[in-house]
């Protein structure tokens, strides 16, 4: 890869650990609590004492924007480890088992993709009520397909490789075979969808959020501070829904970057 | 002659071809003593490769095994269950294959990939396992220690990832090596060094060694017993300096004729035609349709292998040179 590439790839890491090191460090970096409010101060414009600005009960968005990273990147983290865990598990096993197995767990997997990703997690949060918890299971659900297909493609090709013979044929039992030496062939590509997939994650849990099948209002996340901004902007106070919108693309972004680089980077050819 | 570590006999597979099964191999006869270096030879598709992997039990679907024995170190490996097959893998008969880059662990260091061996079979860890490792490359003249065990396959070439792999196959001591064409995909001289490796292998730690090969300058450099196959059976099997110097069966002559030789013309048409499809074997003989010296008896019944000198068994009706009345 070429060194514009790896910038590219380091802008996304920057980003990605900038937003880490918010959500570490929110009860200390954090000016104000974000759950207090203060009517007398409500609905201030971007100013030295708030620099996002106010929402409609006097609450600082800065805060709320720092302590709304520490629960969406929670958020994704949980849902993309879910998937990948429960995903990559079925998958392995579609794969190295074959035959009905294989058939079984990928048409499983068929149904739940041939529901459109955002309505699927729309209609089981809706189902399993509005909560972080919740939340979580439903982005993970409908993310599980992805890893599943990814790791049943990976163990079918690394499984006929002449070393995966070789291990077998100095007298590794099967499940060693699996666990020692396919699965580390495998990471590579996984945990760049996992890093892809986390943007997607925020993306969604912010959606749900914002029409309220995710978390409750008032809890500062992003997609609920955009829904309580959204009526604001026409009236011109603009800074509610924007600063966590913003926070939303950085995110997003810094994670498809690093993602995308990653690919590279995990490649021991690379070394 | 002392008993055989290895003794392969009448070994039958047969892949499930619907509507029917097509028999790859047809009675397999092979021995292999201790500390010898026998070379199994044959073309494309005539059923080498199978033969080592049916004896180690590593055919996969449709293969199977459908008769005879195969008995190592007073062992029947037919019969063994999953679990005791597993330690005779390694253990007893270790594989080394073709492509030794890809048959190396592509995201393990060979450091990594001996310790693995080692902990598993020997239960060395840390500074022993590090010095065994050692010991090892040092074994299959790896120069480099420190820098090889430290390295991925893909950064060392394909001579050194074959050292490597007989490396990790010594690892576990076993008694039989099986090479399936271990040098075939490596410059002449790179082959030369590694045949030289096993030799020394074998005079020093008294390694018995399958050689699998199409390459017959390889069987005169190494081995010192060759068994010649055919469409799935040995054909001809003798002392390899007897064999050189006096092909009984007439596809072992029409072998040795089409080795390329420096200042003769190129014997374009050494054997006409090729190697039979399992499915469509010819009746009797099945190297009758190639035979420049068919007969109609060859046509009509299958010979049996003979033994018509000591350790020399042919396979043929008529063959040369004629040792007396033959039936």
């Amino acid at each position: 890869m070429t060194r514009k590439g790896d910038a590219v790839t380091l802008t996304g890491l920057a980003m990605t650990l900038g937003l880490v090191v918010l959500a570490l460090l929110a009860p200390w970096i954090a000016p104000y609590d974000p759950y207090a409010t203060d009517p007398a101060r409500a609905l201030r414009p971007p100013s030295a004492a708030h620099p996002f600005g106010t929402g409609v009960f006097g609450e600082d968005i800065l805060a709320r924007v720092i302590w709304g990273a520490r629960l969406d990147l929670l958020i994704a983290a949980g849902a993309v480890g879910i998937a990948l865990v429960l995903g990559g598990a079925l998958g392995a096993g579609a794969g190295f088992l074959g035959g009905w197995s294989d058939e079984g767990i990928m048409r499983g997997m068929d149904v739940l993709q041939a529901f459109p990703n955002f309505i699927l997690a729309l209609g089981i949060a809706a189902a399993l009520g509005p909560s972080v918890p919740n939340l979580v299971l439903a982005i993970a659900l409908t993310n599980v397909p992805i890893y599943a297909r990814l790791m049943r493609s990976q163990v079918l090709t690394q499984r006929t490789a002449p070393y995966a013979l070789a291990a077998v044929g100095v007298g590794n039992p099967t499940a060693r075979v699996l666990f020692v030496h396919l699965l580390p062939n495998t990471w590579s590509p996984i945990l760049v969808q996992a890093t892809l997939q986390s943007g997607w994650a925020i993306l969604q849990a912010a959606g749900l959020s914002f029409i309220g099948l995710g978390v409750p209002v008032p809890t500062p996340e992003w997609g609920v501070m955009i829904g309580m901004g959204v009526q604001q902007v026409t009236a011109g106070q603009w800074w509610i829904a924007f600063f966590p919108g913003l926070a939303i693309m950085a995110a997003v972004i810094g994670l498809n970057l690093l993602g995308d680089g990653l690919q590279d980077w995990l490649d021991p050819r690379r070394k | 002659m002392t008993e055989p570590l290895l003794s392969v006999r009448g070994l039958t597979v047969e892949f499930d071809a619907p509507p029917g099964a097509a028999r790859v191999l047809t009675g397999v006869d092979l021995d292999v003593a201790p500390a010898e270096v026998v070379g199994l030879v044959g073309e494309s598709g005539c059923g080498k490769s199978v033969t080592a992997l049916a004896m180690l039990r590593l055919l996969r679907a449709p293969g199977r095994i459908t008769g005879g024995s195969v008995r190592f170190q007073r062992r029947e490996l037919t019969t063994l269950s999953e679990a005791e097959i597993r330690r005779v893998r390694g253990r007893g008969i270790a594989m080394i294959f073709q492509a030794p880059r890809e048959s190396l662990n592509p995201v393990l260091t060979i450091g990594q990939q001996l310790a693995l061996v080692l902990a598993r079979h020997d239960g060395l860890r840390g500074r022993r396992a590090r010095a065994r490792a050692e010991e090892l490359c040092a074994m299959v003249e790896l120069g480099d220690t420190r820098r090889i065990l430290g390295a991925y396959p893909h950064e060392l070439s394909g001579g050194m990832c074959q050292r490597a792999m007989i490396a990790l196959a010594l690892a576990c001591r076993p008694a039989l090596l099986v090479a399936d064409e271990a040098t075939t995909a490596l410059d002449v001289t790179v082959q030369l060094q590694i045949l030289l490796l096993l030799r020394r292998l074998r005079d020093s730690l008294g390694l018995a060694q399958l050689l699998i090969t199409h390459n017959l300058g390889v069987v005169a450099e190494a081995c010192q017993r060759v068994a010649v196959m055919y469409a799935g059976e040995i054909v001809e099997s003798a002392p390899a300096e007897q064999l050189f110097a006096a092909p009984w069966h007439p596809y072992t002559r029409r072998l040795l004729a089409a080795r390329p030789r420096i200042g003769a013309p190129p014997a374009g048409d050494a054997i006409p035609g090729s190697v039979p499809d399992p499915r469509r074997r010819p009746t009797g003989c099945p190297f009758h349709p190639r035979c420049y010296q068919a007969q109609p008896t060859c046509r009509e019944s299958h010979p049996a292998s003979e033994e018509l000198a000591p350790g020399r068994h042919v396979r043929c009706f008529y063959p040369e040179p004629a040792p007396g009345p033959h039936r």
